[in-house]
């Protein structure tokens, strides 16, 4: 088990020191003859342990003494916990692939390959300010009520992406282009929603818009409306001018559009869908559902490529 | 003489990090004027002896000569040219087995205790050759037992040689050379002794004791490494046949012939270990500047602590007789139960006491015994009590962890 554990770690070490190759040659050479059935009779396991139990015993006799009466226990207890060390890097590695989080979809927990949390940031719902710190409860998110409004669509394939978040909200922004990529890329296998869901007093202003947009039944427009809203500044969407704008350049009728934002009955229309967005337990945007699976922030793009069956196209 | 004086001439005692050195018998350290001996020959007259003719060559041969004469003189030799140069003691008793010309039907006798060097050339003539080797058993103490060595003396057929170990490296325990020589001579039987370990621990006199042949390696007695001597009576190397020949070995040649030179020159073939040769001879009067006596009782002192710190220690096993007076210079043992290798490499790692630890070459005595191998302490008369009481203390704080 020494010579086991001794070939593991001088292995690794010697990855980032020649001098520790002659070790992990040794270690092999015992690990070899082992394998092989024979007797390790290079001397390896009794240098190692020796040089370990003589640097304890300079400071513990009784300590030695356990060490070295137990080493094949104490080898074999390190082995074990390489081994579930290994296990637990190696699904923390296929979760950051899958997912942009070690600890698994839509885990905040401290991940040393996002050590700054980047791909579960959110801005925070209900709340008055942009968080980037929320406890996540993934388990909660149901996209069916976003089934029982009238979104448009664009694409015809068979996986479902619906696309919550805020037009002011800068982690929603930051997943916009790769929503837009998904669906460029993947324009047959995908069917594409986006219901927009208001953070701040910007983006409550710019849903009354988006809900008039999204009533004039012109697909073409609305998406490009959308797509102009995410790549304008926020700052300069506080202008009215620069909305109305923007809906111009979209290709809507500036007439059409202000009887339905004068109408009380879009005011009315309004709440009962933010209350049917609301019902999704959403806590932060961006949430994005891949065939009804939740993503909360923005995700590697990786991430909603494997959600529509892309396991290894980046 | 005392021993603060001896230990300055050793420059290892001033090693910044110092090392409890016990390892002497499979190698002695050495005093500054056999390593100045060689720093001087390679500094001021690196050059070819007995071959040219300009005066760096000739104070080489001279040199080699004096070392020559020094050694006949140390062993009590007829003549110097009764001291053949080699590289070791094991190079030694090859030339002997090869050059004695055994045939098959002839017999030689070694004993329980061999160092693999007095083993295996006579193993390999009978491989090749067919001769007969016959064993000589050990009492219990593992001393030799004179009465078995004269029955198989007396019952061998042919009996050519009898070559033994004089002072055993196992258990540091002499046999009885006057009376093995004896016995081996009442047949008619030459005599070669494997000498390593005697040599540099006990004054030996080859013509007192009528040794026939006699195997010594320098390293062993504060000389250079790559040194040894055979000596051998100067009527039997005159008989004696020789297997490395070439440049030096010869007083003439043609396209088809060859004049082999006399005794020793025929016997060191090629180019020799002159700084080597001539700081041999620096170890020799080291040697005869301390003297047996000292070395004796100095290493009696040590054995004592040793013996006495450790041998009641039921933990371990010792190799050889009880009377620590009879394993001079060695004190090797073994702990059942632990690996031996494993107590050697703590000692080193913990303590920085250098032992050494295996089957010591003498791996058919440790088969035969049923025992894995031993670790040992080798001392000389430059070791003090001090170092003996810190190795008692050092071996019973690593029982005291491994077993």
């Amino acid at each position: 088990m020494i010579c086991i554990l001794s070939f593991v770690v001088f292995s690794i070490l010697s990855i980032f020191s020649a001098s520790y190759r002659d070790l992990a040659k040794e270690a092999f050479e015992c690990v070899w003859k082992r394998v092989t059935l024979r007797p390790c009779d290079t001397g390896f396991q009794q240098k190692v342990k020796s040089r370990i139990t003589a640097s304890i015993m300079k400071r513990s006799p009784r300590i030695a003494k356990f060490v070295h009466k137990y080493s094949e226990i104490l080898a074999f207890t390190l082995i074990a916990l390489l081994l579930a060390s290994f296990l637990y890097s190696a699904y923390g590695i296929v979760n950051f692939y899958l997912y942009g989080s070690c600890n698994g979809n839509n885990n905040s927990q401290f991940c040393v390959l996002d050590p700054n949390n980047k791909h579960n940031q959110v801005s925070a719902v209900g709340g008055a300010s942009c968080s980037a710190d929320q406890t996540i409860s993934p388990n909660s998110l149901l996209s069916t009520p976003l089934k029982s409004l009238i979104l448009p669509t664009k694409g015809t394939g068979s996986n479902t992406v619906y696309f919550v978040g805020s037009f002011t909200c800068k982690y929603t922004r930051a997943a916009y282009p790769l929503m837009k990529k998904l669906f460029t890329e993947n324009e047959e296998k995908v069917t594409f929603s986006f219901a927009h869901f208001p953070i701040d007093e910007t983006s409550q202003k710019l849903h009354t818009y988006n809900y008039c947009a999204r009533q004039q039944n012109n697909s073409e427009a609305y998406w490009k409306w959308v797509d102009g809203v995410f790549t304008t500044d926020v700052e300069q969407l506080q202008s009215p001018d620069t909305i109305l704008n923007l809906l111009k350049t979209a290709g809507f009728s500036e007439s059409e559009l202000n009887s339905c934002l004068n109408s009380p009955e879009t005011t009315q229309k309004l709440i009962i869908e933010t209350q049917s967005l609301t019902k999704t337990n959403i806590y932060g945007t961006p949430l994005i559902f891949i065939n009804d699976k939740a993503y909360v922030g923005p995700k590697p793009y990786r991430t909603y490529n494997i959600a529509i069956g892309n396991l290894f196209s980046l | 003489m005392n021993i603060s004086d001896i230990r300055k001439d050793f420059p290892f005692f001033n090693r910044k990090q110092p090392f409890l050195y016990f390892d002497t018998a499979c190698m002695s350290l050495r005093p500054q004027q056999v390593i100045s001996a060689m720093n001087d020959y390679y500094e001021n007259y690196s050059s070819c002896g007995g071959r040219s003719n300009h005066d760096l060559a000739q104070h080489v041969s001279k040199l080699v000569g004096e070392t020559r004469e020094v050694i006949a003189k140390h062993l009590n030799a007829k003549s110097s040219d009764e001291i053949i140069f080699t590289r070791n003691a094991t190079e030694s008793m090859n030339i002997l087995a090869n050059g004695l010309s055994l045939q098959q039907g002839d017999t030689v006798i070694v004993s329980g205790k061999e160092h693999n060097s007095n083993l295996i050339p006579w193993l390999r003539l009978k491989e090749k050759r067919g001769i007969t080797v016959l064993i000589t058993p050990l009492l219990q103490d593992n001393t030799l037992d004179l009465a078995e060595l004269e029955v198989l003396v007396k019952t061998a057929t042919n009996l050519r040689l009898v070559s033994m170990v004089a002072t055993s490296n196992v258990d540091g325990v002499t046999f009885p050379v006057a009376n093995i020589v004896k016995i081996a001579h009442q047949q008619g039987a030459l005599v070669h002794i494997d000498g390593a370990q005697f040599i540099p621990h006990q004054k030996a006199d080859v013509r007192a004791l009528d040794i026939d042949f006699l195997s010594l390696s320098g390293h062993k007695m504060l000389g250079p490494s790559g040194t040894g001597i055979l000596y051998g009576k100067k009527e039997l190397l005159d008989q004696l046949d020789t297997y490395n020949v070439g440049g030096s070995t010869v007083a003439a040649s043609t396209y088809d012939s060859y004049e082999l030179l006399g005794v020793p020159a025929r016997f060191e073939a090629g180019l020799q270990d002159y700084a080597g040769i001539i700081a041999l001879k620096e170890a020799f009067l080291y040697l005869q500047k301390v003297g047996y006596g000292f070395i004796h009782d100095q290493e009696l002192k040590i054995g004592k602590i040793i013996h006495e710190g450790l041998y009641a220690d039921s933990r371990i096993k010792v190799i050889g007789p009880q009377d620590y007076t009879q394993r001079a210079g060695v004190f090797s043992f073994y702990v059942p139960g632990a690996d031996i290798h494993e107590i050697s490499l703590l000692l080193n790692n913990t303590y920085q006491i250098a032992v050494r630890s295996g089957q010591h070459c003498v791996h058919s005595w440790f088969n035969a015994n049923n025992i894995h191998g031993s670790v040992r302490a080798s001392w000389y008369f430059y070791n003090t009590e001090e170092e003996a009481e810190i190795f008692v203390k050092a071996v019973k704080s690593i029982l005291d962890i491994v077993v």
